[in-house]
């Protein structure tokens, strides 16, 4: 039987979840209210006028191949952002969670990076990789590799793929790290004294044990991939070569911040948000099953 | 030229910057062709784009066989060639006026400022170039006195003295003759050969309907579509034709819908 700790009462509950209700109103339901009566106007660029149009900008909008396109393109982005980073990082924690030695300097150094801003990272990389006075690519170029991210749809991926699971890996290694160390050392022991090795635990004991940090990752990864990345995809492709990197959300930004076509915009944020819901409630439906708390 | 480059070995005889504007808005400008119908768009807003014409399709076939053979460079949508020219790597380099205090400043080595080439046999060719599309916009519906205020800061900004100082420092265009008067009288185009090309190129002929500006709704986005589909001919995965073909299309969708939005 679990224990419950109830409050008496329900002013008091009420004060207390009131700071996070006034936050999620003001920063979430409120733009996301005003993205949703947006979606259904076109207003002209210097925002004096709207008219309204019903659904016609997801119609206009759907209608459209490549902006079709841009899912398949996003779908891929977001897939790759996620496993690597979570998998990198997942990496670096099980040999972070074992070193004894210098462990601190190792975890700063590694969380280090989430300290950068998208955009930031964005730029960083680019210089590597510029295609004429990138370092890497001149090293590439002496390995007889012509990098050119700017015509090269699949290297463009790439780097901006790397480039946004970069800063994310230190974020997910410090989930990861926190995770383990919170598994009991003596079920571990009681693996490896019935002659388990070590990757054998890893895979039937410690994994398992941390799915609950893993899940949470995957959601959080997942709505990071979608959101948030498009700092770096503006400063390092701009959505190119062609649309090879044009993703949803860098799509809203283009056209709503820089093209100033408020209403496609909206339409668009709109139904990123609905892709987004549905995958998170398809991750808690039928992952979720398999996470052990 | 090109040719010599590269059995020289060059590995980048030419880049460019800002690819819609200089191989598209202006080549049709300088060559004295529509860009857009309804006279670029000045004449009502159910303009139509028109840059798949012939002279347009020439040229892009011409760059996408040169960057298939190596000899043009594509190095992004912005300014990203600029980097390569000034750090020496590309020998010939398409650019806004605007570029020359970068290049000033940093280029390592002599160069020289020369006209837009054009294509002989091309009829009208060279007319005039066009600008980039910058400006400053006043608003309605504020009270007098800030617009008093207004007035003072645009008649600071287009004053003489400004605008030569603008003009020398940066390399872009004075906005007024009277500024550009005032930078030939102080000798600065003796002194700094090449400044004032762009000025002459803009000013050569008196302007056509096809070379005196465009004025095109959701014209950021058209030249997002613009520089899709021309990094699709530079990759060799279209034809000029196909590329230039699709983007008036896709930008026409653009166009209908602003001219809706604007109604």
């Amino acid at each position: 039987m679990e224990k419950r700790v109830t409050f008496q009462g329900v002013l008091l509950p009420l004060l207390l979840v009131l700071p996070q209700i006034v936050v999620t109103a003001v920063f979430f339901f409120y733009p996301a209210g005003q993205a949703i009566w947006q979606s259904l106007f076109i207003p002209d660029p210097f925002g004096l006028s709207m008219r309204f149009v019903g659904l016609g900008n997801f119609e206009f909008l759907l209608s459209d191949p490549y902006y079709r396109a841009s899912f398949v393109t996003t779908a891929i982005f977001s897939s790759l952002v996620t496993v690597v980073s979570m998998g990198v990082a997942l990496y670096l924690a099980v040999l972070a969670d074992r070193l004894i030695k210098g462990s601190g300097t190792y975890r700063t150094l590694l969380i280090w990076p989430y300290a950068v801003a998208p955009a930031v990272a964005g730029v960083l990389w680019l210089f590597m990789f510029n295609t004429r006075v990138g370092v890497v690519t001149w090293y590439l170029g002496l390995l007889g590799y012509d990098w050119n991210h700017v015509l090269n749809e699949g290297e463009a991926m790439g780097l901006v793929v790397v480039a946004s699971a970069w800063g994310r890996i230190s974020y997910n290694f410090l989930f990861f790290l926190a995770g383990l160390q919170a598994i009991p050392k003596s079920v571990i022991e009681a693996a490896a004294i019935d002659g388990a090795r070590f990757w054998t635990r890893f895979r039937t004991i410690v994994f398992p044990l941390l799915s609950p940090t893993t899940f949470f990752l995957l959601v959080v990864n997942v709505v990071y991939a979608f959101f948030e990345t498009f700092g770096v995809i503006h400063t390092i492709t701009s959505g190119g070569p062609q649309q090879a990197t044009t993703i949803l959300v860098y799509k809203v930004f283009a056209d709503g911040f820089v093209g100033q076509d408020l209403g496609s915009s909206a339409a668009q944020s709109v139904i990123l948000l609905v892709v987004v819901s549905v995958l998170t409630v398809i991750q808690f439906k039928y992952i979720e099953r398999r996470v052990h708390y | 030229m090109l040719d010599q480059l590269k059995e020289a070995g060059h590995g980048c005889p030419m880049t460019t910057a800002w690819q819609s504007w200089i191989h598209l808005e202006n080549l049709s400008a300088y060559h004295d062709v529509p860009f857009a119908t309804q006279e670029n768009g000045f004449a009502g807003l159910d303009t139509e784009l028109a840059f798949n014409g012939p002279v347009q399709v020439q040229h892009i076939a011409q760059m996408g066989e040169w960057a298939q053979e190596g000899k043009f460079v594509y190095a992004g949508r912005r300014n990203e060639g600029g980097a390569n020219f000034r750090a020496g790597e590309c020998a010939l380099f398409t650019e806004s006026s605007a570029g020359y205090a970068g290049i000033k400043a940093e280029a390592e080595f002599d160069f020289e400022v020369r006209p837009l080439p054009y294509w002989e046999g091309v009829d009208g060719a060279p007319q005039n170039t066009i600008i980039g599309g910058a400006s400053l916009w006043v608003m309605e519906g504020h009270e007098d006195d800030e617009y008093q205020g207004v007035a003072e800061f645009l008649n600071f900004l287009s004053s003489p003295e400004i605008q030569a100082k603008w003009h020398q420092d940066t390399g872009y265009l004075p906005i007024t003759s009277a500024a550009a008067e005032a930078t030939r009288e102080a000798g600065f185009y003796d002194e700094n050969p090449g400044t004032d090309v762009a000025v002459q190129q803009m000013t050569a002929n008196e302007p056509t309907a096809n070379s005196k500006g465009l004025r095109l709704g959701s014209f950021d986005q058209i030249r997002g579509i613009i520089d899709e589909e021309l990094e699709a001919v530079w990759s060799g995965d279209k034809s000029a034709e196909e590329a230039l073909n699709s983007a008036v299309e896709r930008g026409n969708q653009l166009l209908r819908r602003f001219e809706s939005a604007s109604r």
